[in-house]
Protein backbone atom coordinates (compact mmCIF):
# COMPACT_ATOMS: atom_id res chain seq x y z
CA UNK A 1 0.00 0.00 0.00
CA UNK A 2 1.66 3.57 -0.82
CA UNK A 3 2.11 6.13 1.56
CA UNK A 4 -0.99 8.37 0.20
CA UNK A 5 -3.43 5.49 0.87
CA UNK A 6 -2.11 4.81 4.39
CA UNK A 7 -2.87 7.80 5.43
CA UNK A 8 -6.47 8.22 3.16
CA UNK A 9 -6.72 5.27 5.12
CA UNK A 10 -5.86 6.89 8.51
CA UNK A 11 -8.00 10.25 8.09
CA UNK A 12 -11.10 7.61 6.90
CA UNK A 13 -10.29 5.70 10.51
CA UNK A 14 -10.45 9.52 12.15
CA UNK A 15 -13.61 10.30 10.06
CA UNK A 16 -14.91 7.13 11.30
CA UNK A 17 -14.54 8.21 14.83
CA UNK A 18 -16.38 11.26 14.22
CA UNK A 19 -19.20 9.91 12.66
CA UNK A 20 -20.03 7.40 15.31
CA UNK A 21 -18.88 9.39 18.49
CA UNK A 22 -19.69 13.09 16.96
CA UNK A 23 -22.54 11.62 15.33
CA UNK A 24 -23.86 10.71 19.00
CA UNK A 25 -23.09 13.76 20.20
CA UNK A 26 -25.57 15.40 17.45
CA UNK A 27 -27.81 12.84 17.30
CA UNK A 28 -28.16 13.79 21.09
CA UNK A 29 -29.43 17.15 19.98
CA UNK A 30 -31.94 15.82 17.84
CA UNK A 31 -33.89 13.83 20.88
CA UNK A 32 -33.15 16.81 22.68
CA UNK A 33 -34.93 18.76 20.34
CA UNK A 34 -37.96 16.92 19.65
CA UNK A 35 -38.36 15.60 23.15
CA UNK A 36 -41.64 17.81 23.67
CA UNK A 37 -42.64 20.17 25.64
CA UNK A 38 -40.36 21.65 29.09
CA UNK A 39 -42.12 19.46 31.44
CA UNK A 40 -42.58 16.37 29.32
CA UNK A 41 -39.08 16.61 27.50
CA UNK A 42 -37.71 17.35 31.37
CA UNK A 43 -36.09 14.05 31.87
CA UNK A 44 -35.31 12.67 28.23
CA UNK A 45 -32.78 16.28 28.47
CA UNK A 46 -31.84 15.23 31.37
CA UNK A 47 -30.61 11.67 30.32
CA UNK A 48 -29.16 13.49 27.18
CA UNK A 49 -27.18 15.89 29.23
CA UNK A 50 -25.92 13.00 31.81
CA UNK A 51 -24.87 10.96 29.28
CA UNK A 52 -23.16 13.83 27.29
CA UNK A 53 -21.55 15.00 30.02
CA UNK A 54 -18.56 12.87 30.71
CA UNK A 55 -17.92 12.63 26.83
CA UNK A 56 -18.56 15.55 24.75
CA UNK A 57 -15.79 16.99 24.36
CA UNK A 58 -13.29 13.68 23.94
CA UNK A 59 -15.95 13.21 21.09
CA UNK A 60 -14.86 15.94 18.97
CA UNK A 61 -11.33 15.22 19.15
CA UNK A 62 -11.65 13.40 16.21
CA UNK A 63 -12.86 15.92 14.32
CA UNK A 64 -9.36 18.42 14.71
CA UNK A 65 -7.43 14.72 14.37
CA UNK A 66 -9.30 14.74 10.93
CA UNK A 67 -8.36 18.19 10.13
CA UNK A 68 -4.68 17.55 10.76
CA UNK A 69 -4.48 14.67 8.86
CA UNK A 70 -6.38 16.38 5.88
CA UNK A 71 -4.21 19.39 6.20
CA UNK A 72 -1.04 18.01 6.02
CA UNK A 73 -1.50 14.87 4.23
CA UNK A 74 -3.45 16.63 1.45
CA UNK A 75 -2.45 19.74 0.93
CA UNK A 76 -3.27 20.05 -2.51
CA UNK A 77 -6.76 18.88 -2.17
CA UNK A 78 -7.09 20.47 1.81
CA UNK A 79 -7.12 23.75 -0.23
CA UNK A 80 -9.41 23.40 -2.66
CA UNK A 81 -12.11 22.09 -0.43
CA UNK A 82 -11.62 25.14 2.04
CA UNK A 83 -12.07 27.48 -0.83
CA UNK A 84 -15.18 26.21 -2.18
CA UNK A 85 -16.75 25.13 0.87
CA UNK A 86 -15.84 27.56 3.11
CA UNK A 87 -19.49 28.62 3.67
CA UNK A 88 -20.75 25.44 4.93
CA UNK A 89 -17.79 24.58 6.84
CA UNK A 90 -17.87 28.20 8.48
CA UNK A 91 -21.73 27.00 9.61
CA UNK A 92 -20.99 24.16 10.54
CA UNK A 93 -18.00 25.72 12.90
CA UNK A 94 -20.16 28.62 14.24
CA UNK A 95 -22.49 25.48 15.37
CA UNK A 96 -20.05 23.56 17.07
CA UNK A 97 -19.27 26.73 19.20
CA UNK A 98 -22.48 27.46 19.88
CA UNK A 99 -23.98 24.30 20.89
CA UNK A 100 -20.78 23.52 22.85
CA UNK A 101 -21.63 26.95 25.03
CA UNK A 102 -25.15 25.90 24.90
CA UNK A 103 -24.36 22.51 26.47
CA UNK A 104 -21.99 24.10 29.33
CA UNK A 105 -24.05 26.76 30.04
CA UNK A 106 -26.91 24.85 30.30
CA UNK A 107 -27.60 24.17 33.41
CA UNK A 108 -26.41 27.22 35.32
CA UNK A 109 -29.32 29.26 33.64
CA UNK A 110 -30.46 32.01 36.06
CA UNK A 111 -34.17 32.35 34.20
CA UNK A 112 -36.80 30.47 31.94
CA UNK A 113 -35.83 32.66 28.99
CA UNK A 114 -32.26 31.80 29.32
CA UNK A 115 -32.51 28.43 29.85
CA UNK A 116 -34.62 28.50 26.69
CA UNK A 117 -32.33 30.14 24.84
CA UNK A 118 -29.73 27.99 25.46
CA UNK A 119 -32.04 24.90 25.12
CA UNK A 120 -32.91 26.21 22.02
CA UNK A 121 -29.35 26.74 20.29
CA UNK A 122 -28.62 23.28 21.68
CA UNK A 123 -30.78 21.40 19.89
CA UNK A 124 -31.00 23.37 16.80
CA UNK A 125 -26.95 23.97 16.56
CA UNK A 126 -26.77 19.79 16.82
CA UNK A 127 -29.46 19.23 14.03
CA UNK A 128 -27.42 21.94 11.66
CA UNK A 129 -23.86 21.19 12.37
CA UNK A 130 -24.69 17.23 10.96
CA UNK A 131 -26.38 18.73 8.79
CA UNK A 132 -23.63 21.07 6.98
CA UNK A 133 -20.84 18.72 7.57
CA UNK A 134 -22.95 15.91 5.69
CA UNK A 135 -23.28 18.25 2.61
CA UNK A 136 -19.67 18.98 2.52
CA UNK A 137 -19.12 15.36 2.36
CA UNK A 138 -22.11 15.02 -0.10
CA UNK A 139 -20.42 17.74 -2.18
CA UNK A 140 -16.71 16.54 -1.92
CA UNK A 141 -17.91 13.18 -2.99
CA UNK A 142 -20.38 14.44 -6.01
CA UNK A 143 -17.14 15.89 -7.40
CA UNK A 144 -18.35 19.51 -6.57
CA UNK A 145 -15.13 20.54 -5.82
CA UNK A 146 -12.48 21.45 -9.02
CA UNK A 147 -8.45 21.05 -8.57
CA UNK A 148 -7.63 24.56 -8.70
CA UNK A 149 -9.97 25.69 -5.51
CA UNK A 150 -12.39 28.33 -5.66
CA UNK A 151 -15.54 26.31 -7.02
CA UNK A 152 -18.68 28.03 -6.93
CA UNK A 153 -19.03 28.94 -2.81
CA UNK A 154 -23.32 28.33 -3.03
CA UNK A 155 -24.22 25.79 -5.92
CA UNK A 156 -20.90 23.57 -4.54
CA UNK A 157 -23.00 22.36 -2.09
CA UNK A 158 -26.42 23.18 -2.38
CA UNK A 159 -27.39 20.78 -4.90
CA UNK A 160 -29.63 17.84 -4.33
CA UNK A 161 -27.25 15.40 -3.25
CA UNK A 162 -25.00 17.43 -1.00
CA UNK A 163 -28.40 18.10 0.58
CA UNK A 164 -29.70 14.53 0.63
CA UNK A 165 -26.15 13.50 2.34
CA UNK A 166 -27.04 16.16 4.69
CA UNK A 167 -30.46 14.87 5.75
CA UNK A 168 -28.94 11.37 5.79
CA UNK A 169 -26.55 12.61 8.28
CA UNK A 170 -28.82 13.89 10.61
CA UNK A 171 -30.87 10.84 10.51
CA UNK A 172 -27.96 8.63 10.92
CA UNK A 173 -26.58 10.50 14.13
CA UNK A 174 -29.91 10.45 15.75
CA UNK A 175 -29.73 6.30 15.26
CA UNK A 176 -26.49 6.15 16.99
CA UNK A 177 -27.47 8.36 19.73
CA UNK A 178 -31.11 6.49 20.65
CA UNK A 179 -29.02 3.23 21.03
CA UNK A 180 -26.13 4.92 22.97
CA UNK A 181 -28.79 6.23 25.16
CA UNK A 182 -30.71 3.68 25.58
CA UNK A 183 -27.79 1.94 27.21
CA UNK A 184 -26.78 4.84 29.34
CA UNK A 185 -30.45 4.90 30.59
CA UNK A 186 -30.10 1.13 31.58
CA UNK A 187 -26.78 1.90 33.21
CA UNK A 188 -28.14 4.76 35.38
CA UNK A 189 -31.19 2.43 36.34
CA UNK A 190 -33.77 4.58 34.19
CA UNK A 191 -36.00 1.91 32.60
CA UNK A 192 -38.43 3.95 31.01
CA UNK A 193 -35.89 6.38 29.45
CA UNK A 194 -34.24 3.09 28.02
CA UNK A 195 -37.55 1.52 26.50
CA UNK A 196 -38.18 5.11 25.28
CA UNK A 197 -34.67 5.44 23.49
CA UNK A 198 -35.02 1.93 22.24
CA UNK A 199 -38.34 2.90 20.58
CA UNK A 200 -37.02 6.04 19.25
CA UNK A 201 -33.77 3.95 18.20
CA UNK A 202 -36.33 1.37 16.01
CA UNK A 203 -37.83 4.39 14.80
CA UNK A 204 -34.66 6.15 13.57
CA UNK A 205 -33.23 2.63 12.19
CA UNK A 206 -36.02 1.97 9.51
CA UNK A 207 -35.94 5.49 8.78
CA UNK A 208 -32.63 6.36 8.38
CA UNK A 209 -32.47 2.88 6.47
CA UNK A 210 -35.41 3.77 4.00
CA UNK A 211 -33.56 7.59 3.46
CA UNK A 212 -30.59 5.53 2.81
CA UNK A 213 -31.90 3.18 0.08
CA UNK A 214 -33.99 6.25 -1.77
CA UNK A 215 -30.56 7.97 -1.77
CA UNK A 216 -29.13 5.73 -4.31
CA UNK A 217 -32.06 6.87 -6.43
CA UNK A 218 -30.62 10.40 -5.67
CA UNK A 219 -27.04 8.92 -6.46
CA UNK A 220 -27.73 7.90 -9.56
CA UNK A 221 -29.51 10.88 -11.01
CA UNK A 222 -26.99 13.43 -9.09
CA UNK A 223 -23.62 11.73 -8.27
CA UNK A 224 -23.40 8.68 -10.98
CA UNK A 225 -19.29 8.21 -10.21
CA UNK A 226 -20.13 7.74 -7.09
CA UNK A 227 -23.34 5.45 -7.47
CA UNK A 228 -21.24 2.86 -9.67
CA UNK A 229 -18.73 3.34 -7.24
CA UNK A 230 -20.74 2.08 -4.40
CA UNK A 231 -22.42 -0.92 -6.33
CA UNK A 232 -19.42 -2.42 -7.97
CA UNK A 233 -16.10 -3.70 -6.72
CA UNK A 234 -15.13 -2.90 -3.28
CA UNK A 235 -17.68 -0.02 -2.67
CA UNK A 236 -20.52 -3.00 -3.29
CA UNK A 237 -18.84 -5.34 -0.46
CA UNK A 238 -18.64 -2.14 2.15
CA UNK A 239 -22.39 -1.76 1.39
CA UNK A 240 -23.54 -4.77 1.58
CA UNK A 241 -21.17 -5.05 5.11
CA UNK A 242 -22.99 -1.95 6.30
CA UNK A 243 -26.28 -2.83 5.79
CA UNK A 244 -25.59 -6.62 7.55
CA UNK A 245 -24.19 -5.10 10.78
CA UNK A 246 -26.85 -2.65 10.45
CA UNK A 247 -29.63 -5.19 10.50
CA UNK A 248 -27.53 -7.21 13.72
CA UNK A 249 -27.40 -3.98 15.62
CA UNK A 250 -31.26 -3.74 14.95
CA UNK A 251 -32.30 -7.09 16.33
CA UNK A 252 -29.47 -6.25 19.07
CA UNK A 253 -31.33 -3.21 19.96
CA UNK A 254 -34.73 -5.04 19.87
CA UNK A 255 -33.81 -7.98 22.08
CA UNK A 256 -32.45 -4.67 24.21
CA UNK A 257 -28.66 -5.76 24.17
CA UNK A 258 -27.99 -1.94 23.60
CA UNK A 259 -24.02 -2.71 24.13
CA UNK A 260 -23.21 -4.91 21.94
CA UNK A 261 -25.53 -2.89 19.40
CA UNK A 262 -22.93 0.19 20.08
CA UNK A 263 -20.29 -1.63 18.26
CA UNK A 264 -22.52 -3.39 15.50
CA UNK A 265 -23.63 0.40 14.43
CA UNK A 266 -20.15 1.72 15.06
CA UNK A 267 -19.15 -0.77 12.02
CA UNK A 268 -22.11 -0.16 10.19
CA UNK A 269 -21.11 3.34 9.78
CA UNK A 270 -17.20 2.44 9.17
CA UNK A 271 -18.45 0.17 6.48
CA UNK A 272 -20.12 3.24 5.06
CA UNK A 273 -17.10 5.53 5.14
CA UNK A 274 -14.85 2.88 3.79
CA UNK A 275 -17.29 2.48 1.01
CA UNK A 276 -17.43 5.82 0.38
CA UNK A 277 -13.61 6.02 0.16
CA UNK A 278 -13.56 2.52 -2.19
CA UNK A 279 -16.43 4.07 -4.73
CA UNK A 280 -13.99 7.72 -5.32
CA UNK A 281 -10.59 5.52 -5.33
CA UNK A 282 -8.23 6.39 -6.79
CA UNK A 283 -9.78 10.20 -6.98
CA UNK A 284 -9.32 12.35 -3.85
CA UNK A 285 -11.95 15.13 -5.56
CA UNK A 286 -13.90 12.85 -8.03
CA UNK A 287 -13.03 13.65 -11.75
CA UNK A 288 -10.23 16.40 -10.47
CA UNK A 289 -7.36 15.38 -8.39
CA UNK A 290 -6.68 11.90 -7.73
CA UNK A 291 -5.05 10.33 -4.59
CA UNK A 292 -1.62 10.77 -5.26
CA UNK A 293 -1.74 14.13 -6.94
CA UNK A 294 -3.25 15.54 -3.71
CA UNK A 295 -0.99 14.43 -1.38
CA UNK A 296 2.01 15.69 0.15
CA UNK A 297 5.53 15.05 -0.34
CA UNK A 298 6.85 11.60 0.42
CA UNK A 299 8.51 13.40 3.87
CA UNK A 300 6.00 14.60 4.84
CA UNK A 301 3.72 11.44 4.46
CA UNK A 302 6.41 10.11 6.72
CA UNK A 303 6.38 12.13 9.40
CA UNK A 304 2.61 12.60 9.79
CA UNK A 305 2.60 8.46 9.93
CA UNK A 306 4.87 8.76 12.40
CA UNK A 307 3.96 10.99 14.43
CA UNK A 308 0.44 9.69 14.20
CA UNK A 309 1.50 6.56 16.01
CA UNK A 310 3.58 8.37 18.71
CA UNK A 311 -0.18 10.43 19.07
CA UNK A 312 -2.35 7.41 19.07
CA UNK A 313 0.12 5.57 21.65
CA UNK A 314 -1.15 8.74 24.16
CA UNK A 315 -4.79 9.55 22.99
CA UNK A 316 -5.96 5.48 22.60
CA UNK A 317 -5.35 4.35 26.08
CA UNK A 318 -6.65 7.81 27.38
CA UNK A 319 -9.80 7.62 25.38
CA UNK A 320 -10.10 3.83 26.60
CA UNK A 321 -9.55 4.69 30.03
CA UNK A 322 -12.65 7.71 29.44
CA UNK A 323 -15.02 4.89 28.02
CA UNK A 324 -14.34 1.95 30.00
CA UNK A 325 -15.09 4.60 33.28
CA UNK A 326 -18.15 6.14 31.26
CA UNK A 327 -19.37 2.59 29.90
CA UNK A 328 -18.71 0.93 33.80
CA UNK A 329 -20.46 4.11 35.23
CA UNK A 330 -17.59 5.38 37.54
CA UNK A 331 -18.37 9.00 35.82
CA UNK A 332 -22.18 9.43 36.12
CA UNK A 333 -23.66 12.03 37.89
CA UNK A 334 -26.96 11.67 39.67
CA UNK A 335 -29.26 11.88 37.16
CA UNK A 336 -32.36 14.72 37.02
CA UNK A 337 -34.48 16.37 34.85
CA UNK A 338 -34.05 19.42 32.87
CA UNK A 339 -36.39 21.43 34.29
CA UNK A 340 -35.22 25.19 34.21
CA UNK A 341 -37.52 25.84 31.55
CA UNK A 342 -40.65 24.65 33.89
CA UNK A 343 -40.51 27.10 36.35
CA UNK A 344 -43.17 28.97 35.52
CA UNK A 345 -45.66 26.24 35.82
CA UNK A 346 -44.56 25.45 39.51
CA UNK A 347 -46.59 26.82 41.90
CA UNK B 1 -52.53 12.57 14.72
CA UNK B 2 -52.81 8.75 14.98
CA UNK B 3 -49.63 6.13 14.19
CA UNK B 4 -51.71 5.43 10.67
CA UNK B 5 -51.69 9.03 9.82
CA UNK B 6 -48.05 10.06 10.74
CA UNK B 7 -47.35 7.06 8.55
CA UNK B 8 -49.17 8.23 5.46
CA UNK B 9 -47.46 11.65 5.95
CA UNK B 10 -43.91 10.35 6.27
CA UNK B 11 -44.14 8.25 3.01
CA UNK B 12 -45.37 11.12 1.20
CA UNK B 13 -42.87 13.60 2.52
CA UNK B 14 -40.45 10.96 1.53
CA UNK B 15 -41.89 10.52 -1.84
CA UNK B 16 -42.65 14.04 -2.89
CA UNK B 17 -39.08 15.05 -0.87
CA UNK B 18 -36.79 12.81 -3.51
CA UNK B 19 -39.15 13.21 -6.05
CA UNK B 20 -38.60 17.44 -6.32
CA UNK B 21 -34.92 16.70 -5.19
CA UNK B 22 -34.44 14.55 -8.61
CA UNK B 23 -36.67 15.83 -11.19
CA UNK B 24 -36.69 18.99 -10.69
CA UNK B 25 -33.43 21.67 -10.32
CA UNK B 26 -34.32 25.19 -8.93
CA UNK B 27 -33.56 26.73 -5.66
CA UNK B 28 -37.27 26.84 -4.50
CA UNK B 29 -37.65 23.12 -4.83
CA UNK B 30 -34.61 22.15 -3.42
CA UNK B 31 -35.72 24.26 -0.06
CA UNK B 32 -38.81 22.52 0.00
CA UNK B 33 -37.61 18.72 -0.53
CA UNK B 34 -35.03 19.11 2.15
CA UNK B 35 -37.61 20.48 4.18
CA UNK B 36 -39.72 17.57 3.08
CA UNK B 37 -36.97 14.92 4.19
CA UNK B 38 -36.29 16.35 7.35
CA UNK B 39 -40.31 16.41 8.31
CA UNK B 40 -40.04 12.64 7.01
CA UNK B 41 -37.38 12.12 9.05
CA UNK B 42 -39.44 13.49 12.54
CA UNK B 43 -42.62 11.98 11.32
CA UNK B 44 -41.15 9.02 11.00
CA UNK B 45 -39.76 8.39 13.81
CA UNK B 46 -42.52 9.27 16.08
CA UNK B 47 -44.62 7.20 13.49
CA UNK B 48 -42.56 4.27 14.71
CA UNK B 49 -41.83 5.16 17.96
CA UNK B 50 -45.83 5.88 18.88
CA UNK B 51 -46.95 7.85 21.78
CA UNK B 52 -48.11 5.22 23.92
CA UNK B 53 -44.59 3.88 24.36
CA UNK B 54 -42.87 8.32 24.48
CA UNK B 55 -46.19 9.41 26.49
CA UNK B 56 -45.23 8.30 29.97
CA UNK B 57 -42.13 10.03 30.20
CA UNK B 58 -43.33 13.24 32.59
CA UNK B 59 -44.95 11.26 35.29
CA UNK B 60 -41.64 10.93 37.64
CA UNK B 61 -39.52 13.29 39.09
CA UNK B 62 -36.07 12.11 39.89
CA UNK B 63 -35.31 15.90 40.08
CA UNK B 64 -33.17 16.76 43.79
CA UNK B 65 -35.53 19.02 44.58
CA UNK B 66 -33.70 22.45 43.65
Amino acid sequence: MALAELNAAVLLLGLTAYAVLGGADFGAGFWDLTAGGARRGARLRGMVKNAMGPVWEANHVWLIFVLVVFWTAFPRAFGPVMQTLYVPLYLAGVGIIFRGAAFALRGEAATIVEARLLGGAFALASVAVPFFLGAVVGAVASGQVPAEGAGDAWESWTGPFPLYIGVLTVGAGAYIAAVFLAGDSVRVGQEDLARAFRWRALAAALVTGVLAIAGLFVARSQARGLYDGLTSGGGVVAVVVSALAGVVALALVWREHYEPARYASAVAVAATVAGWGLAQRPDFLPGALSLDEAAAGRPTQIAILVSMGIALLILAPSLWLLFRLTLAGRLDTDFHPIAAADRRDEP
Amino acid sequence: MTPRTLTLAALAALVVGVGLMVLFDTAATLVVSVVLLFAYLVLGVFAIAAPEHLGELGDRDDSPGD
